[in-house]
């Protein structure tokens, strides 16, 4: 599956009407305002969101139905539970800008997990000593 | 079949070395088919066209054609370099973002860059003695694209990837799976199949690898560098 329809299918399809295309839809929910449970416009540029096919989590609380919003914990605390249930699964780091289509990646195996950022993301071998922030911590929230 | 290049009767399988002067920067698998691309895109201007022309064997648009390994690696570190917009050159209009009187939100000037001033950029840079990649096709005209390359990867224009000479031998593999069973290039995990112990990662499979629509879930090659092994190291 491509990366663009793993994250409609998953994710992107509880946030908008989908249009078929994929990569447009993509760019369209990482870009598009949502009103936030407090009628207030907000976009996807801060916290984070974890897509999966087990349940997808968005720790931004706006009004959605399929995925789980509003979630609870830091963004290492969620990557940590998502890479602890089987994968795939794509980690979204939120930072003021909103991501671009070619940050997203999905993380298919523990040797090489990718966060992805609006920097480009941090790739690791779980396993391996870490080097990255997110590897780092991740690996405090697993031990 | 087998036919004579370079005074050498070849296969159809065959070697591509890069012997390098300077470090090498790779963001990507660097597949050989990739880099036939490119050059042929240069050469025709036209995307579809160029890698219609790529000289090697294909099978459902997956070109046997290996991602670089890089030989006796001397050192990687990772390289900062800073990208700026030089605000004296003009830009187009219809590359920025405009207000609704259709005039640009931000002033581009020397005393105000703004959103378009520097953006810093960190890459891995490898210092390898020789590059190489196996594959299956026209080795004759694979080698007569490459004669005219003389620097290979990211910031050629900063001296990076410099290439010395290029070879060609015969090859054991086709530049898919190497003869241990191990893959040599990302191949999507629907064409592999189950079963294999490479790791799988998103990636792109098939050119033009900058195109976002060619990433799927994919068996990738690990360890394809090789380390040199210094007296230091040997010793320790």
């Amino acid at each position: 599956m491509n990366t663009y329809a793993f994250f409609m299918d998953h994710f992107g399809r509880h946030l908008l009407r989908p249009t078929g295309d994929n990569l447009v839809d993509t760019e369209r929910v990482l870009n598009m305002s949502f009103t936030n449970r407090a009628g207030k416009p907000q976009r996807l540029a801060a916290g984070w969101a974890v897509v999966s096919p087990r349940g997808s989590r968005l720790q931004l609380d706006i009004p959605a139905q399929g995925i789980e919003t509003g979630a609870a914990g830091t963004r290492f605390d969620a990557f940590a539970a998502a890479l602890r249930e089987p994968l795939p699964a794509m980690l979204l780091a939120f930072d003021k800008k909103p991501l671009g289509i070619d940050q997203l990646f999905v993380t298919y195996d523990l040797r090489s997990v990718r966060v992805c950022t609006k920097d480009g993301g941090e790739t690791f071998d779980l396993a391996a000593d870490p080097v990255g922030m997110y590897h780092r911590n991740i690996r405090k929230v697993m031990q | 079949m087998s036919k004579k290049i370079w005074g050498f009767v070849m296969g159809e399988r065959f070697r591509i070395a890069a012997v390098m002067v300077t470090p090498v920067i790779f963001t990507a698998h660097a597949t050989l088919d990739g880099l036939l691309g490119a050059l042929l895109f240069d050469e025709l201007q036209d995307v579809d066209a160029a890698h219609a022309a790529i000289p090697l064997r294909s099978t459902d648009g997956l070109f046997h054609a290996s991602a670089a390994r890089l030989l006796a690696v001397t050192t990687a570190r990772k390289i900062g370099f800073i990208a700026g917009l030089r605000a004296s050159h003009d830009i187009a209009l219809d590359q920025i973002e405009r207000n609704k009187h259709g005039e640009p939100h931000k002033a581009l000037g020397l005393a105000r860059r703004s959103d378009f001033g520097n953006v810093a950029n960190a890459y891995t840079v490898h210092a390898a003695t020789v590059i190489e990649w196996t594959a299956e096709g026209d080795g004759d005209r694979v080698i007569e694209l490459l004669q005219g390359v003389h620097a290979i990867g990211k910031r050629r224009n900063a001296g990076f990837g410099e290439v010395l000479n290029w070879h060609i031998e015969q090859a054991d593999d086709d530049g898919v799976v190497g003869i241990d069973g191990r893959v040599l290039r990302p191949i999507p995990v629907e064409i592999l199949g189950p079963g294999y112990s490479d790791v799988a990662a998103d990636a792109g499979w098939r050119p033009a690898y900058w195109n976002p629509r060619h990433r799927a879930a994919c068996y990738v090659p690990s360890g394809r560098i090789e380390f040199a092994v210094t007296e230091e190291a040997a010793s320790a």
